[in-house]
């Protein structure tokens, strides 16, 4: 340790354990406080962090298991920082003042809250993101210091601005023209700063706009909280409901979802709008809600800021004009430029912005309003008439007239933006949105007087309601059903659905192919068509099968499509592997429900290395699928992959955690993979969700059985009996017997294991060979020798009948010596089996074994032998140790005897020593071990050594 | 839910005090050392692993817990302690191993569940792993010297005051905080990899 360091050592030591200050501590080396300093904050993260990983004991009380930042009100622990209150609420989450401990300054830390369980990618996104804006340092942008995850929560740090923000400044008061300039010249310059940095702010609005104590304007949330909230097709950072915020500042490519909102012109339009603000006292658009103000700045025009404020200085008001423009390319190209011709309006000298002339705006009018146009000209020319005879009256009811009239197009004009708008959300599935705008435009059909509007907005509202029905169907199925899983309901559910909209059955395929191809829902209406066409095909309904593909290939005709579209197609394996090549090699984009289709179709047909590029390839594309991922795991699993499949059930289950056969499949999949404790879980969960699901329960009990979790295993079974009163044996009460018959075994209790392997082998292991085993030499060592012979005729028997393997039979006859006559018959029916695997260790020491019990252990020797040599291991050869043993007493040799006993004896003591420390776990396979501890007290006997503990001799 | 530990603790004492507890004590300090256990794992899981208890893994915490303190109750079961010190070394040993246990089997679980994320978003990227932080502090915690880790054992872990642990050591308060003070120093050495460096003032 150096010097300095020991010095800073006890440094450190002093300030803990005393109460002096660092300063205090340092007072004789001040040159050592800032190393101290940062060395304490350092003790102190740290601390932080046990505390939260070893709270006292007090703390359980406010503990929220779902995690503490459900609440806001509880401050953040955020290493390095030390929360001190909670400074505002926003649509994005919470800002908390903090101080960062190492450098002793206060900052801000806005933390998004519903955003937790944001993934790995998103947050190392949105840290790279965090990081970019960091580097942007400019006085008028809010300092970004860095980013990063708390609890689940992404973060970030930034400079602290405490005088509030420019929409609270403001209050809905237009300013004078000059400092409205002057702030947006400010502002352009610094959002031209973070354009060069190659940084979009999206999101610009007075409420983003900080205002610090001496009246700087800092930019504040450079691209980081929009950028989350675009994002929404996966973990939307924002809190549902607020998504929207005031869309007054977006423009309208960003209203629109159209346009791409990391071009730079959206923040000019947004400038605009803020500028408006500060003219005007409010906003170019604002709606009675956000659905409303979206629709204004998609379609409307603004009302120039003079009408509203006629100080407004008309150059100004060309400046704020010109950024509001709805074609971007009509903006300013940068923010800069913008900024300049401010700067020139300032200055006095003539702006580069050219105010739209009175004839391009009516021009534009009369472009988006040509009915409305032609009225009012008729209109005007007959009110100009009127004042011309004098006649007073009737200027005034013409002046009426007039603005009915124009009332009445404003209507129809809102009516059919709101149409076209609804047409974008329904392509997009923006389902809430596509119904919020057709509720506001049906409340304007009294004043649009209009029938056929009204006809045509019906049309769109009864689309929109199709096709989400169809999309609903599409995404509800499979549906979980005991057994399997539900194909029919939403075959009936389409069919039902097609015959309500005229395209059902009964209805001539041209006729009915006509009617989709003319719908304004064409799109999704075929996609409903080749899943129902699947559908039919699943459930046996051909003809509705040949017949939705007929609809689909009429309506939509297309040399790859016709193909795909036939009957003949689904049933082949070739020509389903051809559609996917051709479409590879000609580059075609194949809809991803038309690859699950054909990889499912593949899978059936047994093409499952095909079905799994196939499915993987869709799922890049469309991540969230229920359907998909849930077919990409089970046909991982049937390739024999389940440790992948494990990965997307569970995606799938993230989309519908409610499918309870879903996670039954994820429990064998994971049993398969990472055993049977792991699946507990699972299996349980299945359970819960269908409590009538029979093969939960019964994988449940065999799991808690092979993990040893017996009294779990019993009262699970006690409670699924009250299900299936019947099924007893067959939920696992089998499966339970055995596992704590052999649990019995490794503790050497002979008669309550044999008792178990009774219970075990009565009903679903009445033909298993194995436990058949067990259960003869338990009986041999419980000394039952009655049963034990009864238990071993009645393998044979099985074995006769081929429902057991006859080594099995055979080897339970070896266990106890007897006339040469009673091994003829089970030796004669193993002798294929032993002569198939003859090489092998096993067949060879069971060939050892009944030449031993057939009197002629002089041919043993040399086979036990090469059972050694064919495998050396101590856990097999034990078996041939203690076979040799006992042929060599037989051949009279007792040196040889007793020394392959004792290796034997010697192995076996070690081992079981061991047993009771690892939990009895057995040193060799089961079927070995028992028949070792049969044999070694045989040989014992035989040689006058003393027998073994445990268990009682067999009876004479 | 419990008492107070120092009531609960000055009982123990009070009643081993000379010769060999009784199984009742014994029971009860087990259960005692469960229950802290069980504030330590959920602490640890909603700490640390908050995205695990949330879809697609739902992980039952509960059960997972259950089946953790099981393991303490079990391994303690035929342990007689000679006094209470001893009992605490054993109970602190276990619950340590337990913690480990457990923080080794959320990792694994973390990545499972990161694996998935990155197949389902996008494929090319290596996302970062939330860390084996709850790992990594509880080597460093086994690592310490004897007498730090005995006093941070019974004040991090077993949750006492400092004037309980003092009275079990048979030492000061101020000894207690002094190596108290030395194990987070040392922890602090130990882990400073964990953190990115932060720029110290004038430097």
């Amino acid at each position: 340790m150096s010097s300095q360091e020991s010095v800073i050592q006890s440094l450190l030591r002093e300030t803990l354990e005393s109460s002096l200050s660092p300063e205090e501590a340092c007072r004789e080396c001040p040159e050592m406080l800032p190393e101290l300093l940062s060395r304490l904050a350092e003790v102190k993260r740290v601390e932080i962090d046990l505390d939260a990983f070893f709270p006292a004991e007090h703390v359980r009380a406010d503990f929220d298991a779902k995690g503490a930042l459900s609440r806001a009100d509880i401050l953040p622990r955020i290493p390095g920082y030390e929360s001190e209150a909670t400074i505002g609420y926003g649509g994005m989450g919470v800002v908390y003042r903090a101080r960062h401990l190492t450098l002793n300054r206060h900052v801000a830390i806005k933390m998004l809250l519903a955003g937790g369980y944001a993934g790995p990618q998103e947050l190392s996104r949105f840290k790279l993101e965090a990081e970019s804006v960091a580097a942007l340092c400019h006085p008028n942008i809010v300092q970004v210091f860095d980013a990063g995850e708390c609890e689940g929560h992404p973060y970030f740090t930034m400079e602290l601005v405490e005088g509030g923000s420019l929409a609270q400044t403001l209050a809905g008061v237009p300013q004078p023209a000059k400092v409205s300039a002057e702030r947006v010249a400010t502002l352009a310059r610094a959002v031209q700063f973070a354009h060069a940095a190659g940084i979009v702010h999206r999101d610009l609005k007075p409420s983003n706009i900080l205002v610090a104590a001496d009246g700087t304007l800092k930019i504040a949330d450079f691209g980081l909280a929009r950028r989350a909230a675009d994002d929404d097709s996966r973990a939307p950072l924002t809190i549902p409901g607020l998504r929207m915020g005031t869309p007054s500042f977006m423009s309208p490519e960003q209203a629109m979802g159209t346009g791409n909102a990391y071009n730079p012109s959206v923040d000019i339009y947004a400038l605009g709008a803020i500028l408006y603000e500060l003219l005007t006292g409010r906003p170019p658009f604002r709606g009675e809600d956000p659905t409303e103000t979206l629709r204004q700045v998609i379609a409307d025009e603004p009302v120039p800021p003079s009408r509203l404020n006629s100080k407004t200085p008309r150059d100004l008001e060309t400046i704020c004009l010109k950024c509001l423009q709805k074609d971007p390319q009509r903006r300013y190209p940068t923010a800069g430029d913008l900024a300049d011709d401010i700067d020139r309006f300032l200055s006095g000298t003539p702006i580069r912005a050219r105010p739209v002339s009175a004839f391009e705006r009516s021009a534009k009018w009369m472009r988006r309003r040509p009915a409305a146009t032609a009225l009012i000209a008729t209109l005007t020319i007959a009110a100009g008439a009127a004042i011309a005879t004098g006649l007073w009256m009737q200027r005034v009811a013409s002046t009426r007239r007039t603005e009915a009239a124009i009332r009445e197009h404003g209507a129809r004009d809102a009516i059919e933006s709101a149409l076209s708008l609804v047409r974008d959300l329904r392509g997009g599935q923006r389902w809430t949105e596509a119904h919020n705008i057709i509720d506001s435009a049906t409340t304007r059909l009294g004043d649009a007087a209009s029938p056929t509007l009204e006809a045509r907005l019906a049309v769109v509202a009864l689309d929109l309601q199709t096709a989400q029905e169809l999309d609903r169907i599409r995404q509800n199925y499979p549906e979980p059903a005991p057994g399997g899983f539900d194909y029919i309901s939403p075959a009936k559910a389409y069919q039902a659905l097609f015959a309500r909209i005229g395209i059902g059955g009964g209805v001539p395929t041209e006729v009915a192919a006509r009617a989709v191809r003319d719908s304004a829902i064409r799109e999704q209406l075929l996609v409903a068509l080749d899943n129902a066409a699947f559908l039919a095909l699943v459930v046996q309904l051909w003809s509705d099968e040949e017949r939705y593909l007929t609809i689909a290939r009429l309506a939509d005709p297309d040399p790859w499509r016709d193909r795909f579209r036939d009957s003949k197609a689904w049933r082949d394996r070739e020509s389903l592997l051809g559609l996917i090549r051709d479409a590879r090699s000609s580059g075609l984009t194949v809809p991803p429900h038309q690859l699950a289709i054909i990889a499912v179709l593949l899978s059936g047909l047994g093409a499952s290395a095909e079905t799994i590029a196939i499915l993987r390839d869709a799922l890049y594309r469309y991540p969230s699928d229920f359907w998909i991922n849930h077919e990409l795991a089970n046909a991982l699993d049937h390739a024999g992959q389940p440790a992948e499949a494990c990965q997307f059930h569970r995606a799938a289950l993230a989309v519908r955690p409610d499918n309870y056969n879903v996670w039954n499949a994820l429990g064998t999949e994971l049993e398969a993979a990472q055993g049977p404790p792991e699946a507990i879980v699972a299996y349980r969960k299945a359970r819960d969700l269908n409590p009538h699901l029979f093969d939960a329960w019964q994988n449940l009990i065999r799991c808690l059985s092979l993990s040893g979790r017996f009294e779990e295993a019993r009262a699970e079974l006690g409670r699924a009996s009250s299900f299936f009163p019947d099924k007893a044996s067959e939920l696992g009460s089998s499966r339970l017997h055995w596992e704590l018959a052999r649990r019995f075994a490794a503790r050497k209790d002979w008669r309550a294991s044999a008792d178990a392997y009774a219970q075990a082998t009565q009903n679903s292991y009445a033909y298993d060979g194995e436990a058949w085993f067990e259960y003869t030499a338990m009986l041999l060592l419980a000394g039952d020798v009655e049963d034990y012979r009864r238990a071993r005729e009645r393998m044979l028997e099985q074995s006769n009948k081929g429902l057991q393997r006859p080594f099995l039979t055979v080897r339970a006859y070896t266990l106890m010596p007897g006339a040469v006559g009673d091994f003829s018959k089970p030796a004669e029916i193993a002798a294929e089996e032993l002569q198939q695997s003859g090489s092998q260790h096993w067949s060879l020491t069971q060939q050892g074994a009944i030449l031993c019990r057939t009197a002629r252990a002089g041919d043993a020797v040399p086979l036990l032998e090469r059972s050694i040599e064919a495998d050396p291991k101590p856990a097999s050869a034990i078996l041939n140790w203690l076979w040799l043993a006992h042929a060599q007493h037989l051949l009279g040799h007792p040196v040889p005897a007793r020394q392959w006993f004792d290796k034997a004896a010697s192995w076996l003591d070690e081992q079981e020593a061991a047993m009771s420390t690892n939990g009895w776990v057995l040193p060799t396979h089961i079927h070995n071990w028992l028949e070792a501890q049969i044999l070694r007290r045989e040989v014992a006997a035989e040689l006058g050594v003393a027998a073994p503990r445990g268990g009682a001799a067999p009876a004479p | 839910m419990d008492e107070r530990t120092t009531a609960a603790v000055q009982r123990y004492l009070l009643e081993l005090k000379g010769d060999t507890p009784s199984d009742q004590v014994v029971r009860e300090l087990v259960g005692r050392a469960a229950n802290r256990l069980h504030l330590l794992c959920s602490s640890l899981l909603v700490q640390q692993y908050p995205r695990l208890m949330r879809p697609p893994l739902n992980l039952q915490s509960e059960e997972m817990l259950s089946s953790v303190v099981e393991r303490l109750l079990k391994a303690m079961r035929d342990f007689r302690p000679e006094n209470t010190r001893q009992f605490f070394g054993m109970a602190t040993r276990h619950m340590r191993w337990e913690l480990n246990d457990l923080a080794r089997r959320l990792d694994e679980q973390t990545r499972a569940l990161e694996l998935r994320d990155e197949l389902v978003a996008s494929p090319a990227s290596n996302g970062s792993v939330l860390g084996p932080r709850a790992h990594r502090m509880l080597d460093a915690i086994d690592e310490l010297p004897e007498e730090e880790r005995e006093v941070f054992d019974l004040i991090r872990i077993q949750g006492m005051t400092h004037k309980e642990a003092a009275e079990l050591l048979g030492v000061s308060t101020k000894t207690v905080q002094r190596r108290l003070n030395g194990g987070v120093l040392l922890l602090t050495e130990k882990l400073s990899d964990l953190r990115p460096a932060i720029p110290s003032p004038g430097a």
